[in-house]
């Protein structure tokens, strides 16, 4: 569970977050986007399909792993959110085409 | 952007932007690659960005970055952001990803500025979702301004657990609970450190103080915390622990985990530099001497990413490395050197003489590293617990390369950043043998992702 | 230097392994079926073990060029493996996951295919009378086997054989130590031997963890087996060949088919390979070979270009003058047999079940004198 602070005045971006389409900062993170949206599974493992979410939010644990604009296992915390952008969580493996 | 350089600085933290600072003034040709989108590391993240509320409330020594950053912008060094190092070889080719394209460069020095990550927190539970990094607070905090709502709670060790606490609580963030688990007689252990330490004075202080915000504010602070589980189906909801003996349960809406912070040895283990085992604080760090060279010609490592001395003697070791360079390639006598050097070494030595004192107040809990529970994940990405990991010990296993093989333990996407530790200390745990002897896992490229596709359109230097 | 938990104490065997990789463990496996008292020895954590660096193929085509004997070998190891598999299974519960839907080994360009062809006819000459059953396919039967996965353009067709297929190679290696275990064997690892010597009818092996003594030794210690074999004045010439291997992360299943250089595992990973480089005992990662592997998976399926590479390694082969195995003996007592291949995995089933008869009651298997190293005129 988390909320901005809203402390400063931010250009936005329109994103749409496992079809909910969302008014978000510019400077924000997918995970970050997703996070203050109250979305806390980015993925669920291959292996047993459980549910995770960002864990460092620095690139180093891989388990925010979503799958962006079609493109499959995209770290959510290393990537800016971009006007249009469409994010959906990762379940399981991806497909070979996506 | 060139394809060969004189120097190659990896990481754009406070040891990174001051080597580049240093390196600008002797006309040597610098790049410096940093992996988030602009200078400051983890400690100075978001620095440009922070608006005066900001700094303000984040404190001075944040604010400190601000100078340097500047300086940083101001020298002329060539510096791009967004830049993931996947390779490095030790004849100085780099190699890396921008803009999602691959691309190689190649350095008569490499200077390693990769900073610290955090030590795993392998508990119960702790890959459910809303079980994140104190790290990751502060990421969201500064890079974002978002903080954590609904019940939170903080449990591990380490300066940086109470920083976490206090700013959380500065910017009216609920915090339910700091579940402490440092060791009661780390307390014993850590007062031989402690006249020394008196050099650095303010660092206890500020320590002292941000304790009694925390308990000012009407956040319990649990001692002597053991048996820390994370419970929930989809997501954390509750936290058990037991303080003083007593067991409890806590909501937790977000259980952040800190056990401190270890040296990101990632590219140095890549480049098969030689480590010591630094016991007091259970970690790895490259061997080097005071100017940041590693046993690998040409491969300097600076910073928290040759062991943990925070922010300020980052920024002196970065200077000094970058001196040695200098005068290596000939830019600068011995004499000169030395004479700039000076201050340098002296801020390094000063800001080093609290770690004896830290570390071993902070000595990690021995059942934080080596997790007693069977079903406690040890491998993230593969999933594999402390139970599959035994199995495999029994079955023979020597050490944490053959384990990999035999468990996936260390195969997946994070390349060992969050099982490393914990497989080299259960190992040492089961064999009862020095964990130096046991070693790490052995690190190959890529360091972070790379797709077929690009890897195939890398254009080589040579 | 690791060690094993030993107490410096003699160990007495009926015969020593010296190498715990597929070779030995297979052999090792098989000599511990027949209840003879067997020991294995094995190397440290950091050992150059080209058991965990392969690609897991079981594999018959295009084998034996010039040696029918090593044709016919390679083929009724395929024929055996899926009995062995199940005994692996039925032994230690353990799955090795082999699979044989038959093989490809993927042409692109017209040249390549030329060359294949001509290779696949050689071989079904040299098998004559008996069949060789293996054959040329064009692309566009190729590509209806393949559903769920496009070629590339310039994929030509392939030679395909029916007898192939692959195997986990590390639960394989783990199935092994567990049966070995479980069969009464025992395993040493973390005990290199530095000195073999004879004594009347036993050979002494010294290791930092105690000396160990058996009337028959077995040296299969891939790379080391040249080193090891001088030791009791057997020339087996091995020289290490390193190949390079990147694995990308899983996708759902599309590759059901293992080809030489690419393979889907049972997880969902793609392994790329395969290199071949004659840079001695490095194991470095070289990026211009990495790319020319990633250049070559991408050619073949350009879907794969899309897959980002999550880790890569390098392993040793253990190459023989003409690639092909040898298998040595001293002939005289105490016995020691010599074994350097690189086909380990393949010959693992023959290994575990023809070999102990060879090594323990003196029947080698037919026409093995065409594997021993006299012929290189050593």
């Amino acid at each position: 569970m988390f909320k901005r602070l809203n402390d400063v005045d931010e250009p936005t971006v329109t994103v749409t977050i496992e079809e909910r389409p969302l008014s978000v900062p510019a400077s924000d993170t997918v995970a970050a986007a997703m996070l203050a949206a109250g979305l806390t599974t980015t993925r669920t493992t291959p292996i047993s399909e459980a549910h995770r979410g960002p864990y460092c939010m620095i690139g180093a644990c891989f388990e925010c792993l979503v799958e962006i604009d079609g493109m499959a296992n995209q770290q959510a915390c290393q990537t800016l959110v971009r006007d249009g952008m469409n994010v959906k969580v990762q379940k399981g493996l991806r497909d070979i085409e996506s | 952007m060139k394809t060969r350089y004189d120097l190659i600085i990896i990481g754009a933290g406070p040891a990174g932007m001051a080597a580049a600072v240093e390196a600008g003034k002797s006309g040597l040709s610098v790049i410096v690659l940093g992996d988030q989108w602009s200078p400051g590391g983890q400690v100075y993240r978001a620095i440009e960005r922070a608006h005066p509320e900001r700094l303000k409330t984040l404190g001075p020594d944040y604010r400190n970055g601000q100078y340097l950053a500047t300086q940083f912008r101001k020298t002329d060094v060539e510096y791009l952001s967004g830049a993931t190092v996947w390779q490095v070889e030790p004849d100085g080719i780099v190699n890396f990803m921008l803009e999602d394209k691959a691309r190689q460069i190649k350095g008569k020095q490499i200077f390693i500025a990769t900073g610290a990550r955090e030590r795993p927190v392998p508990i119960p539970g702790w890959t459910l979702p809303g079980v994140m990094a104190a790290t990751a607070a502060d990421v969201l905090l500064k890079s974002h301004g978002i903080v954590p709502s609904g019940s939170t709670v903080l449990a591990g060790s380490g300066p940086l657990l109470f920083l976490t606490a206090a700013r959380l609580i500065d910017y009216g963030v609920a915090v339910d609970a700091v579940l402490d688990t440092t060791p009661l007689s780390n307390y014993v252990s850590a007062l031989p450190a402690l006249p020394k330490a008196l050099l650095a004075y303010e660092y206890l202080l500020k320590g002292l103080g941000m304790k009694r915000q925390i308990r000012q504010n009407g956040t319990p602070i649990y001692r002597n915390v053991k048996d820390l589980e994370a419970q929930g189906s989809t997501a954390v909801e509750t936290v058990r622990f037991s303080s003083n003996g007593k067991h409890r349960v806590l909501k937790a809406d977000t259980l952040l985990l800190h056990n401190g912070v270890v040296p990101d040895t990632q590219i140095s283990q890549l480049l098969e530099c030689k480590h010591v085992w630094y016991d007091t604080q259970r970690y790895w760090q490259p061997i080097v001497d005071n100017w940041g060279n590693s046993s690998k010609d040409g491969i300097r490592v600076i910073g928290d990413a040759a062991g943990i001395s925070g922010a300020k003697a980052a920024e002196a070791s970065g200077h000094l490395a970058a001196l040695d360079a200098a005068c290596g390639l000939n830019v600068i006598s011995r004499k000169e050197r030395d004479l700039r050097a000076a201050p340098f070494a002296k801020t390094r030595s000063r800001e080093k003489s609290i770690r004896p004192f830290l570390d071993r107040l902070f000595r990690p809990a021995p059942d934080l590293l080596v997790p007693k529970n069977d079903k406690t994940i040890v491998c993230r990405c593969e999933e594999v617990t402390v139970g599959q990991i035994r199995e495999a010990l029994e079955l023979g296993a020597l050490g944490p390369n053959q384990l990999k093989t035999q468990t996936r333990c260390g195969m997946g996407m994070c390349q060992a950043r969050m099982c490393g530790l914990t497989v080299s200390e259960i190992i040492a745990d089961y064999r009862k043998e020095d964990i130096s002897s046991i070693g790490y896992l052995r690190i190959r490229p890529p360091i972070k992702p790379i797709t077929v596709e690009q890897l195939s359109e890398l254009e080589l230097v040579d | 230097m690791d060690l094993g938990t030993t107490d410096k104490k003699d160990h007495h065997a009926d015969v020593l392994i010296i190498g715990g990789g597929i070779v030995g463990s297979a052999v090792a496996f098989g000599i511990a079926e027949t209840g003879a008292r067997t020991i294995m020895l094995d190397e440290g954590d950091r050992a150059f073990r080209a058991a965990r660096g392969n690609f897991g193929l079981v594999w018959y085509q295009g084998k034996g060029q010039g040696m029918r004997r090593y044709q016919e070998w390679s083929l009724e190891a395929t024929r055996l493996w899926p009995d062995f598999a199940e005994k692996l299974q039925a032994k230690t519960g353990i799955d090795v996951s082999y699979r044989k839907p038959g093989g490809f080994n993927f042409c692109v360009g017209d040249g390549e295919y030329e060359s294949r062809r001509n290779l696949i006819e050689k071989i079904r000459r040299e098998a004559a009378p008996e069949p060789y059953d293996c054959r040329m396919m064009d692309r566009k039967t190729l590509q209806e086997l393949l559903p769920d996965i496009k070629l590339g353009d310039g994929v030509v067709g392939a030679s395909y054989s029916a007898h192939d297929g692959h195997v986990n190679p590390l639960a394989l290696l783990r199935a092994l130590h567990a049966g070995i275990k479980s069969l009464g064997g025992y395993y040493f690892p973390g005990h290199p031997v530095f000195d073999i010597a004879q004594s009347g009818d036993r050979f002494i092996l010294k290791t930092p963890g105690g000396s160990f003594t058996a009337p028959k030794l077995v040296i299969a210690a891939g790379n080391g087996t040249g080193r090891l074999a001088q030791m009791v004045g057997i020339n087996m010439p091995v020289r290490p060949e390193k190949g390079e291997i990147l694995a990308t992360e899983r996708t759902a299943p599309c590759l059901p088919f293992p080809c030489n250089r690419i393979q889907q595992t049972a997880e969902g990973s793609f392994l790329l390979g395969a290199s071949q480089e004659d840079s001695g005992f490095d194991v470095q990662i070289k990026t211009r070979v990495i790319q020319d592997i990633s250049s070559r998976a991408k050619k073949v399926f350009p879907v794969l270009g899309k897959l980002k590479i999550v880790r890569s390694w390098a392993a040793l082969r253990v190459l023989t003058p003409d690639k092909m195995p040898i298998y040595e003996t001293s002939g005289s007592s105490p016995e020691v047999f010599a074994i350097a291949l690189h086909s380990g995995v393949t010959l693992a089933s023959l290994h575990a079940t023809r070999l102990p008869e060879w090594i323990l009651d003196g029947r080698p298997p037919r026409g093995f004198h065409n594997f021993r190293a006299r012929r290189f005129h050593v």
